[in-house]
């Protein structure tokens, strides 16, 4: 009997092993053209890293740098896209007591080229790229609450735009 | 009565060392042919350049890989779409046809790339019975006089459909653009692609969506 139960054992072993080394061989993840991310969700396409908390000092006009990531293979327009019908980069803000975002500096973009189109070029993000608001505070901690707008693309294909929330509390002191 | 048992138990012996070597050899095969395929998908993705138009396989990966469902060989799903004009337009109108399905929208690159392609190749084919819908996959509150705008800037030769979620749907959710599917005269899908592929594959699926089925 014990041998019985080898038998079995090793039977049910071996059709599993084969199924799913079967499932793995029919279906194997490929690298993509262009070095593109795989299965990308358009609000996976960029990170808010920073910061989480910044301290400005109170009714002086201050800088916070924000952080972002643009996920391997992939590029957004920057805030200046070289065509106009392409979606720029843009940061909405929302008003907020006691905080005020006079204004938000874009980094220029770089100049990318698809690999069918060489001679047109786009203004993109690639990596990370900071964006720096111009905010003046009252004393006390504020939500600075916003959204980044962006159209995200890989080496031959986009995603519809997305906004990718962006919240930071910013105590004045 | 003892030498009978020895012998059943030899038998199962044999048994366990036959389906364990039988195991092994299924994990040594499968694992070689996996290596095989992985070395052969790595060498196109090095060949594949756009104007050789040998990265055929590797754009059905890559629709496959962007989570485009593979409805080759399906009846492609009709629908009724209004044109930018206002006019509505089935894609059962074009029954017996040659049909290329094209998903594209205003804010992308890469489908702006291929519309002059998209234009040759409707005039080229348009004779044999060939026509192209461009399906727009803006925001439903773009105004249609932007879409139709945008068609006659780049001169597009072909209807303008605006597109909606029901649409979508149908073909699979169509989340990267430009996004095609090819439908022959049998109304069958014969090919699809998601991004941007070389003029001489979209050739290359049209005249395979026009050999099916026959005249």
């Amino acid at each position: 009997m014990p041998r019985l139960t080898i038998v079995v054992v090793t039977a049910g072993l071996a059709a599993s092993l084969g199924a799913a080394m079967w499932a793995q061989m029919k279906d194997p993840p490929l690298p993509l053209p262009g070095g593109a991310s795989q299965r990308v969700d358009p609000a996976a396409a960029v990170e808010f890293l920073s910061p989480g908390q910044v301290t400005v000092p109170a009714h002086r006009p201050a800088q916070i740098d924000l952080h972002f990531r643009v996920a391997d293979g992939l590029h957004i327009n920057s805030h200046a896209p070289l065509d106009k019908s392409l979606i720029p980069a843009r940061l909405a803000v929302v008003e907020a007591h006691g905080l005020n975002v006079t204004a938000v500096d874009f980094p220029p973009g770089t100049e990318y080229a698809l690999q069918f189109s060489p001679r047109e070029k786009l203004s993109v993000y690639t990596g990370e790229f900071v964006l720096h608001a111009h905010v003046t505070a009252e004393p006390g901690d504020h939500a600075l609450e916003a959204g980044l707008r962006y159209q995200a693309c890989n080496a031959n294909s986009c995603m519809p735009p997305h906004t990718l929330p962006v919240e930071i509390t910013v105590t004045g002191k | 009565m003892f030498g009978r048992r020895r012998s059943l138990d030899v038998k199962r012996n044999q048994w366990v060392i036959v389906l364990v070597l039988a195991a092994v050899a299924l994990m040594v095969w499968s694992g070689y042919v996996n290596y095989k395929r992985r070395k052969q998908a790595a060498q196109r993705q090095v060949q594949g350049t756009p104007e050789s138009g040998n990265n055929q396989s590797v754009q059905q990966d890559l629709a496959a890989d962007e989570g485009l469902p593979d409805l080759r060989g399906k009846r492609a799903p009709d629908f009724t779409l209004r044109t930018v004009e206002g006019k509505k337009l089935s894609l059962s109108d074009y029954k017996g046809k040659a049909v290329l399905i094209n998903f594209w929208a205003t804010w992308c690159a890469p489908c702006k790339i291929e519309m002059p392609w998209l234009i040759a190749l409707r005039s080229q084919y348009a004779s044999q019975g060939f026509e192209i819908l461009g399906v727009s996959e803006d925001d439903a509150d773009t105004p249609h006089a932007k879409l139709a705008k945008f068609g006659q800037e780049e001169g597009l030769n072909y209807p303008l459909l605006v597109g909606d979620d029901a649409i979508s749907r149908k073909y699979g959710g169509v989340e990267f653009l430009p996004t095609s599917y090819f439908v022959g005269r049998d109304g069958k899908i014969v090919a699809e692609t998601a991004g941007l592929v070389s003029k001489d594959e979209v050739e290359a699926s049209i005249k395979k969506a026009l050999a099916a089925g026959g005249k």
